[in-house]
């Protein structure tokens, strides 16, 4: 299974005002508006690298819920979304 | 020393003198920048005279950073008499315009060439004014009354840096002034006419592509400080709707971030600097919406927003 990590060598330089967040993606020099939830995706992926399973098991922990389908579809949309801005990278099969 | 070197001040040279030096290349200290003017006809030589007095001079030999050259339409035929053009360095034609127009352009050039260089600053389009207690900037887009706003600032009580260029620089985010005339237009030449009858207004130039456009002088003391930075301290975004009641409230810091990089000529040419400076300029900040119809009015309530972010 894939696993995701952060496309820079360098540490994330991300700023967040409330539910919002821009982070600052130097490879592509773009800035990008993210919500919480993208914010706390990508900050997991930041630790470590994960699998898209791994970020939905965290965030359940995380957050105190059970099984959530929904999260999980979510979790993998963000993960596509973060990948298509090339902010993340598959790192492993 | 010789009579044309000794003066410090524009306004100093008398026409003959002035129209040499500019024949040579006159330079000026226009805020952080030295610019060179050049052009053979007196008629530039007495436009400059009456429109750019407070500007102080600069050695002939020093670097400038922007180099304006105003000649004679070379491209046309007939037009050559009632039209003249704008060089920059490169020599090429930049711009051509009715002779009338001759003040509106050369600002217009100075602009474009302070926008497209001034790269070590992170530059906004934003006006800026400032008092005791710290700068006031005034991001806007186009048609928002940001110049008719600093206009009337100017003349009560507020200096001003810019009413187009927010110049700042460093992490200590410093704006450095960059007083030049502002550009009144259409209706604005007559509401600042009627309200600030000291204004000093140069005659108006119809049929620009912003309409008519009447340039207005700063008063020596904001170009004799046009070397004092200030420190950010306001952001007001302004609107100005015909017949509105004034209302004001705060912005969101997220909004005013979004605000900052989308009024910067060269937020993404600074990198990882111009992000780290827009975050650090919306922390700095106090941010709200303005929404007026009448100067007066407005000037109040800016004053004491400014009063209030200074306790």
């Amino acid at each position: 299974m894939k696993r995701w990590q952060v496309n820079s060598l360098a540490p994330l330089v991300l700023h967040t005002w409330g539910a919002v967040s821009f982070v600052y993606h130097r490879e592509s020099g773009q800035t990008h508006f993210i919500n919480a939830s993208c914010r706390q995706i990508l900050e997991l992926i930041a630790e470590q690298s994960l699998t898209t399973i791994q970020v939905h098991e965290r965030l359940l922990e995380h957050h105190g819920i059970d099984e959530d389908s929904d999260l999980q579809e979510a979790v993998i949309t963000v993960i596509r979304l973060l990948e298509g801005l090339g902010v993340v990278v598959a790192c492993g099969g | 020393m010789d009579e044309e070197n000794a003066p410090a001040w524009l306004r100093d040279l008398p026409i003959s003198v002035l129209q040499r030096r500019l024949q040579r290349g006159l330079r000026c200290k226009v805020g952080p920048f030295v610019v060179c003017f050049q052009g053979q006809e007196r008629s530039l030589a007495e436009r400059f005279h009456a429109h750019y007095p407070n500007y102080p001079l600069v050695d002939e030999n020093r670097f400038a950073d922007v180099k304006l050259q105003i000649r004679r339409n070379p491209t046309l035929g007939r037009q050559r008499w009632t039209t003249r053009a704008i060089s920059l360095e490169d020599g090429r034609v930049f711009t051509t315009f009715p002779v009338a127009a001759t003040l509106a352009h050369i600002e217009w050039s100075m602009n474009w060439a302070v926008a497209n260089r001034s790269h070590h600053f992170l530059s906004l389009h934003a006006g800026v004014m400032a008092n005791e207690h710290g700068a006031l900037i005034l991001p806007a887009n186009p048609g928002a009354g940001k110049s008719t706003l600093c206009a009337y600032l100017m003349h009560r009580g507020w200096r001003l840096l810019s009413d187009e260029f927010t110049l700042l620089r460093d992490a200590n985010l410093a704006v450095h002034p960059f007083p030049r005339l502002i550009p009144l237009k259409n209706r604005s030449i007559d509401v600042i006419r009627e309200l600030v009858p000291e204004a000093h207004l140069a005659p108006p130039i119809p049929g620009t592509h912003k309409g008519t456009i009447s340039h207005l002088r700063p008063p020596d003391v904001h170009l004799r400080a046009m070397h004092e930075t200030a420190v950010p301290r306001l952001m007001i975004f302004p609107k100005y709707t015909a017949g509105a009641k004034l209302s004001i409230s705060p912005a969101a810091r997220a909004d005013c971030f979004v605000q900052i990089t989308q009024n910067s000529f060269n937020y993404t040419l600074r990198g990882e600097e111009g992000f780290r400076m827009a975050v650090a300029l919306t922390e700095r900040v106090q941010p709200y919406r303005l929404e007026y119809s009448d100067l007066p009015e407005a000037a109040q309530a800016i004053d004491a927003l400014m009063q209030e972010a200074a306790a």
